[in-house]
């Protein structure tokens, strides 16, 4: 194995240099992989075997659906998808990994125009472990904090995600009416230690 | 007398158990393992609180005359929660098979160095990052059975190889499920007299498992300790470890990462020693998502130690560590922390491995 000196300093290859002919979603890079598809700048680290905090704050008009992808491949099929759409100006979202799949009503954000997540995504556990808060509500990860409104959503408080197993892949996306999204994040640190 | 008769039967009842406990040879073991550290830049994410990182019950003991038992239960803070697991329960014996350790049961998996020893029986305080990304925090612990044979040759060659169920591997709050493949490893050791107390070890690794949704990880890696003793103390210790990882998803995506550590240890009286450690990570396979180019990156951690060692059963610890991640010409993170480790043990102990 041959290793350079450049390899053990990480010095610049060129590798991010992405150039001006790109999309921009809610303050990210991004570039089409389909209609209304796009894969957002940032991979997760050690081959997707990690944990990483995302937000997402985007408008959500009634009858408009947003599906994001974590932990999935360059043409994001698999991994993680979250899926939120508004009927009778209730949110609901409904998380989808490896066929396991639950849906949640987002009642914070009943007849409100802008939603405000935030996710920390433990892909590092044998079953993955994903929490979702309101950005502007409590951050719990305790067991049961989505029943004790301390998260809106904790994969641990559902049986549906026993034996889910591990999303596979480094890349994250977004299926939707892009104009709707104000401000992404990601892949960032995770901000609960579960 | 009635109120006397409840303190009779526990009487009579703690009064049999610790004659029973004569009669067994059952030796019981606590020990704790208390960490505060303090972050010293503005990006570090130490806790800055003391934490209750392990309290460990050990219960062992002859089984009868061909078997040996050990239950180990650990609790551990997780989010300010203690969180009681059960670590070790496993039937052993070396007396079935010449030559031979056999176990069945629950253990942490017989690979690699840091991997095979409870965590405050570590020589440092927090594990490297290419530690707590492979295996976990901690180590990797399942169920299952570990056979160990000692080759009949001049100087000690030891074969290890396991077969555990690999529905979890790593960190999880679940069960997990069934595997495509179970979690099976193999350590090839030898030992190496450095004149009469001194001494060198090698191990050769391997552990391969496929899980339900056919992501195979496959993990190789080379493992070295070394020690030179002065009467009990240990004068000098070189610990090292380089690994790496294949992960390979259902679609055939392959992904690759390499680590190693090297820590060194001088005893520098009879009950202190100073040590420092290097650490390395990197990943082969990130790419930029929108270039689909290879990023250059890596992270390295260097670390220096003191340690008072009041005797066998109690040592404080102060580390001074710093980690940062390279990526493209750019330090993305550095966590720079103090760290004061505290841990003891009471009851007796079983002796370590080299």
């Amino acid at each position: 194995m041959q290793i350079s000196c450049d390899a053990l300093t990480g010095s610049d290859t060129g590798a991010n240099d992405l150039g001006d002919a790109l999309d921009f979603i809610g303050g990210i890079e991004a570039i089409s992989v389909g209609t209304n598809i796009f894969l957002l700048n940032g991979t997760a680290e050690s081959g997707g075997n990690s944990g990483h905090h995302f937000r997402l704050q985007f408008e959500l008009p009634e009858g408009e659906e947003i599906i994001y992808y974590f932990f999935t491949s360059r043409s994001l099929s698999g991994g993680v998808q979250m899926k939120l759409n508004k009927t009778a100006g209730k949110v609901t979202m409904t998380l989808s990994v490896n066929g396991n799949s639950d849906s949640r009503e987002l009642s914070v954000f009943e007849n409100k125009d802008l939603i405000d997540l935030s996710l920390d995504i433990h892909n590092d556990h044998t079953d993955i472990h994903i929490l979702v808060w309101d950005t502007n509500g409590p951050k719990g990860d305790e067991d049961d904090c989505t029943f004790d409104e301390d998260c809106l959503y904790n994969t641990q408080d559902f049986d549906a995600w026993i034996g889910a197993g591990r999303a596979s892949g480094v890349f994250w996306g977004i299926e939707g009416n892009t104009s709707l999204i104000e401000t992404l994040e990601g892949p960032l640190p995770p901000i609960s230690d579960v | 007398m009635s109120k006397l008769i409840p303190f009779l039967v526990l009487f009579l009842a703690n009064n049999s158990y610790a004659q029973g406990l004569l009669g067994t040879g059952l030796e019981i073991s606590v020990s704790g393992d208390m960490v505060y550290d303090q972050g010293i830049n503005s990006t570090s994410e130490a806790e800055e609180k003391l934490t209750m990182r392990g309290a460990e019950f050990m219960l062992y003991a002859p089984i009868d005359y061909q078997f040996d038992g050990i239950l180990t239960a650990a609790a551990h803070d997780e989010a300010g929660e203690t969180i009681f697991e059960l670590h070790e329960l496993f039937i052993g014996s070396s007396r079935i098979i010449p030559r031979s350790n056999i176990r069945v049961g629950q253990f942490f998996l017989g690979v690699g160095r840091i991997n095979r020893f409870h965590q405050h029986d570590w020589p440092f305080t927090r594990a490297p990052k290419v530690h707590r990304t492979f295996f976990d925090d901690e180590g990797v612990f399942d169920t299952g059975i570990e056979y160990n044979y000692l080759f009949d040759t001049e100087d000690p060659v030891n074969l290890t190889v396991g077969v555990t169920s690999g529905h979890r591997y790593g960190h999880a709050h679940t069960a997990g499920s069934k595997p495509k493949s179970p979690t099976h490893y193999t350590r090839l050791s030898r030992f190496f007299p450095l004149g009469t107390i001194n001494g060198f070890e090698a191990g050769l690794n391997y552990l391969g498992r496929t899980d339900g949704d056919d992501n195979r990880l496959t993990l190789a890696g080379i493992d070295m300790t070394a020690k030179w003793r002065r009467a009990r103390v240990i004068d000098m210790m070189i610990q090292s470890e380089f690994w790496y990882r294949k992960e390979e998803d259902a679609q055939g995506e392959l992904s690759e990462q390499v680590g190693a550590y090297f820590f060194n240890n001088f005893s520098t009286g009879v009950q202190t020693s100073v040590g420092y450690r290097f650490d390395a990570y990197k990943d082969l396979s990130k790419v930029n998502a929108l270039t689909n180019r290879k990023v250059n990156n890596i992270s390295y951690g260097t670390s220096i130690q003191g340690t008072y060692i009041s005797s066998e059963f109690a040592r404080i610890r102060s580390t001074v560590a710093h980690e940062f991640d390279r990526e493209e010409g750019t330090t993305l993170s550095q966590d720079t922390r103090v760290t004061m480790q505290f841990v003891f043990i009471i009851g007796s102990h079983p002796a370590h491995d080299f």
